[in-house]
C-alpha cells in the first residue's frame, strides 16, 4: 500500500507547490493509463502520446485549482476522454495530406500474426464508432471501470451511461460481424 | 464468452516508454511556473489600475461656460421640455 504522503491528492497538493519529485511520480503512476487509453481513443500511438502529454502537462499547470472533488482518476479519466475527442475533432478539420502518415508499430511482434490482425479488425471498427461510444468501451472493457466511475469520467448520469454503453457494443458487433462476413467472403 | 468479447481481448496496446515520461517532465519544467505567473497578472492588473485612475485624477477637462453648461443639461441630457421648445 502506498504511504499517505504518496496518494495522489497528497502528490496533487505538492504539486501545486511546485514539487517536481510528486510531479514524476504522479506522471509516472499514470502515464500508462493514459498512453493506452489514448491509442485505443485515436487509433494512433503518436496521437496518443501527444494527447497524454498534452493531459500531463495539464496537471503540471492547474495542479493549484484542483479540488478533491471526485477521484484523481476519475478526474483523470474526464480530462483523458475530452482530449481524446477534441483531438480527434481537431484532426477531422485538417486538410488532407496534413495527416501524419507515420506507420504505428503496433502492439509488438511479441504476439502472433493472427492476433496482431484481430488487433487492428478491432481498432479499425471501434475507430468508427462515434467519439462517446467509443470512450464508453475503452473505460469499460479496458479500463475495467465499474458503470458508475465510467458514468462520471463521461459526464453523464449512470442510465446514460448504461444506455451509451449498449448502443456502444451493438455498433461495435454490427462493424465486427459486417467485417467478418466480408472476409468469409474474399 | 460472447464474441465480441472474445474480439476486445485480442486489441493489444504497449505501455508507454520511459522516454516519453522524461519528455513530458523536462517539458513540464520548462513550463513558466504557475504560481509566478500568477503573482506578475496580478501586478500586472494593480499597474494597470493605478494607471488609469492616475490618468483619470489628472485629466484636465476642457474648459466651459457656466451658461454651455447648462444649454448642454437643458437640451442635450435632460431635452426639450415641450414640442414647441423642439421646434425652436
Amino acid at each position: 500500500m502506498e504511504p499517505a504522503s504518496d496518494t495522489d491528492h497528497a502528490l496533487m497538493l505538492r504539486i501545486a507547490q511546485q514539487d517536481a519529485g510528486a510531479y514524476r511520480l504522479l506522471v509516472a503512476r499514470h502515464l500508462n493509463f493514459c498512453v493506452r487509453f489514448g491509442e485505443r481513443m485515436l487509433g494512433s500511438r503518436a496521437d496518443a502520446e501527444d494527447v497524454a502529454q498534452e493531459v500531463c502537462l495539464r496537471i503540471w499547470n492547474d495542479a493549484g485549482k484542483w479540488r478533491p472533488e471526485a477521484k484523481f482518476t476519475t478526474w483523470l479519466y474526464r480530462v483523458m476522454t475530452n482530449a481524446c475527442i477534441d483531438h480527434k475533432r481537431k484532426r477531422r478539420m485538417l486538410p488532407l495530406g496534413d495527416n501524419d502518415t507515420t506507420p504505428d508499430t503496433g502492439p509488438g511482434p511479441e504476439i502472433s500474426l493472427q492476433q496482431q490482425q484481430r488487433s487492428r479488425q478491432v481498432q479499425a471498427a471501434l475507430g468508427r464508432l462515434p467519439p462517446r461510444q467509443r470512450a464508453a468501451i475503452v473505460l469499460s472493457y479496458y479500463e475495467e471501470l465499474g458503470n458508475e466511475q465510467a458514468a462520471a469520467a463521461t459526464g453523464l448520469t449512470l442510465n446514460a451511461f448504461q444506455q451509451l454503453l449498449y448502443r456502444a457494443r451493438q455498433s461495435l458487433k454490427d462493424e465486427l460481424m459486417e467485417r467478418e462476413s466480408k472476409d468469409g467472403q474474399d | 464468452m460472447d464474441k465480441i468479447d472474445e474480439f476486445l481481448g485480442a486489441y493489444a496496446v504497449r505501455d508507454a516508454d520511459r522516454e516519453l515520461l522524461e519528455r513530458i517532465i523536462t517539458a513540464a519544467a520548462a513550463q513558466p511556473r504557475p504560481a509566478r505567473r500568477h503573482i506578475f497578472a496580478q501586478a500586472a492588473m494593480f499597474a494597470a489600475v493605478a494607471v488609469t485612475g492616475f490618468w483619470l485624477g489628472n485629466a484636465t477637462p476642457a474648459p466651459q461656460t457656466a451658461t454651455t453648461q447648462s444649454n448642454f443639461m437643458d437640451n442635450v441630457i435632460l431635452g426639450p421640455d415641450s414640442v414647441a421648445e423642439m421646434q425652436m
